[in-house]
């Protein structure tokens, strides 16, 4: 078979046929079409209902499968009834052919939850970012480390190898089971729950550290701090539906230069429109907080004079956790740690491993090597604390309504704050409708992030102007199926007059003398 | 208020930022005005015996001291220096006493004073066991042989000068080498960015010094011609080219002037105007070529009161002396800041002259600290108040302040009961003892408990003590410095 072609794709005859899947440890398994009720699915590029391009608005995909109750799946080994809790945390892959087309992978998800009924189980589904909340991570201090690096064939993504310097978004979705899509072959990362794929960030904080934080409101934090967005996109390989999580910076958002065409939604290529004009989230004036950090001189970061017994031959293991993160440690020896022999107090040097040093917590095992229990007396530990040395407000523009951005810890500088504030001027300051496209034919090719043109869409005109202009273009921030995959919405925004990428400077790019080109923010 | 931050790290493939050329250009406006220290003059005392500061005879006895101050050690610094003069009054000193430097209270040098002239005393710091960072108590004296009041060593004996170096001994980031934009490279970017980064840290490992408040050196009492007045060593460094002394004074006799004694030529300087009823204060600014002095040379300074003796008879004149320094008035800064705007349109060539710019800046502010080694290649030592023992110390309590000029963000401080303060100040009377006052000022901070503590403060947790504000510091203060960061 072959990849849908445009006839068979824009088919008014013969409607997508689809295959839904489940895994069971690592294994896709068909659903009997029969089975199947319905599908519905719902994928977005931002949690905002009004502003298509804010920056790291919280938003997952997602879908629902409806199968009927008699529905029992074959695994060639045994027979699983669905109406089980064992099934909750595993994926769900949805994909549609036409005609004689191979399958088009159009969704993947994770079950959260399910209801039964009379007739039906219906299978909630949402983002394979579910795998991300789950995940704790406790990391040292890095210093100017964007937010999030480009993934590359050759990008190095494992942070226990020498050399790694990948961004913050980049090590959540590597601790949380992701991998690069970059990277993907048959045989890398067989043990890759989910993949990712990052562009390079423009904004690197002055320091950043995890420690045990909520990583998915981690993730859309950091995206807050430096602009762009992050959503969950579904690829392709070979036919099989991987689910990717993609953080894309804010000046590619309108960045034109990868398309050697643009893809048009023409009045035949939908049902109806939908444009919604809002004032929220638009703004004259921005404010943003900050919060300066900075290194200390090495100093005592702990000190702990609560006794800690150990028994003769015993082991344990304590956590260290300190008032002030620190960026980094002084080698820590026997003299860090005062302990005696509780039946005669003489000082003993007690045996101790440091089994991990992170910015807010060291984690250290004690061994008592002695034949006679021992109590340790004081820890001591010096470090190089980050402390806050400056506090402060940044505004950027003039006049009303004024948008407050919330207080982000990764905003730690004057500079910072006075960049984020003037881009989100430039993203935020002009009224953007929503375009909502209904009742669209079911089209595999397009995608969230796609640049779109809208060109003869409608005849409808107001005092000659075009209801939907056809003279920008758009970004598909949006993308809903529904009656199980008959037809499709897209949602999409205008993205005139946003700066972008191609027209600035960008290091390590050659340019000759009379080039001209922006500053960045 | 604004300082330096960490330069920008700049990385391939990403847009080039226009806040982070404003770093960069803003850290070398600061760095620029930072490397433009001036010279740190070492005031001295003289001891022992003959004349104490407050111009009465002075005997040592048990407890007195000639010096006293202290500094910080740093892995890397190798030596503590002291230039010291001696000489003796044989017949008074015998040769059981000896002239003793102590660190931390332990005698880590030790030599004869009957025999007299210039020494330069090199102590090894490398051996004596002292971590990073530890803030080191230093004193001077001349060991007590029978206890007073049967010992009564007469004798003079300068410190003229104490340092510890060297200070390019001491561990940093690299130092990169620039090469001219031609290309616009990551490379060469963060070879910018580091360079500034070095200079910023270059430069914040040199302490600043306090000086001495209120009264530095005074004369009180009868105008005496030719009253010598202080010396101390001073080094015009590879730029400076002026000497300027910072004085107010308050004069009776005609006729008083200053009168300078370097490199072997003496020049007098005013007269101040006679008959004042209030101070006037003043700066005098002399040409380096007044004494065909040279760069980079220490010379010996003496400081004289000149009078002349008319039918009148000599007045209770004042002069006092708050600073001296070198400079070279003419210097001006080298970096004027670029402002570059986001999304600023820019020509290729224009962005190139822009950056090679920040360059050329990087560059000199480099030569300048290579340049001016007894600037930047030695930490002057702290001088403690210049009272010769416990007794003369509540007395100067009030009158000689350790003053500073915030000009740095950290603040090591090393002693006990000490204090800082700043904003307004006023002088109470002390309860239950009349002729004692005790100065208050507006803000107050208790740094250190009444045991002897070294301690770090950032000075940004004090409210309102922003950079450029005078701020005192109080108590039994064996070690006080600013450094930039």
């Amino acid at each position: 078979m072959a990849a849908p072609t445009r006839p068979q794709i824009e088919s008014t005859v013969v409607l997508p046929h689809y295959k839904v899947e489940i895994e069971l440890e690592g294994v896709y398994y068909t659903i009997d079409t029969d089975d199947i009720s319905d599908i519905s699915g719902d994928i977005r590029s931002t949690g905002s209902t009004v502003n298509g391009l804010a920056f790291g608005t919280y938003t997952e995909p997602s879908g629902q499968v409806a199968i009927y109750r008699r529905a029992v799946l074959d695994t060639g080994s045994a027979t699983l009834a669905y109406d089980d809790t064992a099934w909750i945390l595993h994926r769900m892959r949805i994909s549609q052919a036409f005609d004689t087309s191979d399958y088009v992978p159009i969704f993947v998800g994770v079950i959260q939850s399910f209801d039964v009924d009379d007739m039906l189980i219906t299978f909630r589904l949402i983002s394979v970012l579910e795998y991300v909340r789950n995940t704790k991570i406790y990391t040292g201090a890095t210093k100017n480390r964007p937010i999030a690096t480009k993934t590359t064939i050759s990008s190095e993504e494992d942070p226990t190898q020498p050399g790694y310097t990948a961004g913050t978004i980049n090590r959540i979705l590597w601790e949380a089971g992701g991998r690069p899509f970059a990277q993907y072959t048959d045989v890398t990362f067989s043990d890759a729950v989910f993949w990712y794929d990052c562009e390079q960030s423009i904004f690197a904080p002055q320091y950043t550290w995890l420690s045990g934080e909520n990583l998915v409101e981690e993730l859309f934090t950091l995206a807050r701090s430096s602009g762009g967005q992050i959503f969950q996109e579904v690829r392709s390989i070979a036919g099989e539906g991987v689910p990717v999580i993609r953080y894309v910076q804010p000046l590619t958002l309108a960045d034109l230069s990868t398309y050697a065409s643009v893809y048009n939604f023409s009045a035949d290529t939908y049902g109806s429109f939908r444009k919604t004009t809002s004032g929220m989230e638009v703004a004259s004036l921005i404010k943003s907080t900050f919060t300066q950090r900075r290194e200390y001189v090495l100093q005592e970061i702990y000190n702990d004079s609560t006794p800690k017994n150990l028994r003769a031959g015993e082991t344990k293991e304590y956590d260290f956790e300190t008032q002030l993160p620190v960026f980094s440690y002084e080698a820590i020896t026997a003299a860090n740690f005062r302990a005696s022999r509780n039946h005669d107090n003489r000082l003993v040097d007690v045996s101790f491993t440091v089994v991990r040093q992170t910015a807010t917590r060291i984690t250290v095992e004690f061994e008592n090597t002695e034949s006679y229990p021992i109590t340790i007396h004081e820890v001591k530990i010096k470090g190089v604390p980050l402390a806050v040395e400056e506090e402060g407000i940044v505004t950027y523009g003039s006049g009303e309504p004024v948008l407050e951005l919330e207080d982000n810890p990764y905003i730690q500088s004057y500079g910072h704050a006075l960049r984020l504030c003037r881009m989100v001027y430039d993203f935020y300051s002009q009224y953007r409708p929503i375009i909502t496209l209904s009742n669209a034919i079911y089209d595999p090719d397009r995608f969230i992030g796609e640049i779109v043109q809208c060109i003869n869409n409608d005849t409808d005109v107001w005092n000659g102007i075009m209801w939907v202009d056809n003279t920008v273009y758009y970004r598909i921030i949006g993308i809903k199926h529904s009656n199980a995959g008959a037809t499709m919405e897209f949602t999409l925004v205008p993205i005139d007059n946003i700066p972008n990428r191609q027209d600035m400077y960008i290091v390590d790019e050659t340019y000759i003398s009379t080039d001209v080109r922006l500053l960045s923010y | 208020m604004r300082g330096f931050v960490d330069s920008p790290t700049f990385y391939s493939d990403v847009e080039l930022s226009a806040t982070d050329l404003n770093d960069l250009s803003n850290n070398l406006v600061l760095a620029d005005a930072a490397s433009r220290r001036k010279y740190p003059v070492h005031y001295i005392n003289r001891m022992t015996g003959k004349q104490a500061i407050d111009g009465s005879f002075g005997e040592l006895v048990e407890g007195n001291w000639i010096w006293r101050g202290g500094f910080q050690y740093r892995v890397g610094l190798t030596t503590a220096r002291f230039v010291v003069f001696i000489d003796p009054h044989v017949g008074n000193m015998v040769a059981a006493n000896k002239f003793q430097i102590l660190f931390n209270d332990v005698v880590v040098h030790e030599q004869a004073v009957l025999t007299g002239g210039w020494f330069t005393i090199d102590i090894a710091l490398g051996s004596l066991g002292y971590t990073d960072y530890q803030i080191i108590t230093t004193i001077c004296r001349v060991n007590v042989v029978n206890p007073y009041p049967n010992e009564r060593i007469i004798g003079e004996i300068y410190v003229f000068d104490a340092y510890v170096f060297p200070i390019s001994g001491i561990s940093i980031t690299s130092n990169p080498t620039l090469t001219n934009f031609g290309d616009l490279t990551a490379t060469r970017l963060n070879d910018l960015s580091n360079k500034i980064d070095y200079l910023i840290q270059r430069m914040a490992l040199v302490p600043i010094m306090p000086t001495h408040a209120f009264i530095m050196f005074q004369l009180i009492g009868w105008g005496i011609w030719n009253q010598h007045w202080l010396s101390t060593r001073v080094n015009f460094g590879a730029d400076a080219t002026h000497l300027k002394l910072h004085c107010y004074w308050l004069v009776f006799s005609p006729g008083t002037k200053i009168r300078i004694r370097l490199n072997g030529i003496t020049n007098e300087y005013g007269p101040f105007t006679a008959g004042q009823h209030w101070p006037s204060g003043g700066t005098i600014e002399i040409p380096m070529t007044d004494f065909s002095a040279v760069a980079n040379t220490d010379y010996l300074m003496s400081i004289f009161q000149a009078v002349d003796v008319d039918a009148r008879g000599l007045r209770g004149d004042r002069l006092v002396l708050t600073a001296i320094e070198v400079v070279n008035p003419s210097e001006t800064a080298i970096v004027s800041p670029a402002v570059n705007e986001m999304l600023e349109s820019l020509q290729f060539d224009a962005l190139q002259t822009r950056l090679n710019s920040y360059i050329t800046a990087a560059n000199t502010i480099d030569t300048r600290i290579t340049d001016r080694a007894a600037i930047w290649d030695r930490a002057q030592m702290f001088r403690a108040r210049m009272s010769l023992d416990e007794g003369q110390d509540e007395y100067w309590k009030t009158e000689m302040v350790h003053r500073m000029i915030r000009t740095g963000d950290i603040l090591w401080v090393k002693g006990r009961n000490v204090r800082i303060g700043w904003g307004p100040s006023s002088s109470e009377p002390v309860k239950g003892d009349e002729e004692d006052i005790e100065i208050k000022w507006e803000y107050e901070e208790t740094l250190t408990s009444a045991n002897v503590e070294s301690k770090i403060f950032y000075l940004d947790q004090f409210e309102s003590l922003t950079p450029g504000t005078e701020y005192f510091i109080t108590g039994d203060v064996h070690y006080a410095a600013e450094h930039l960061r």
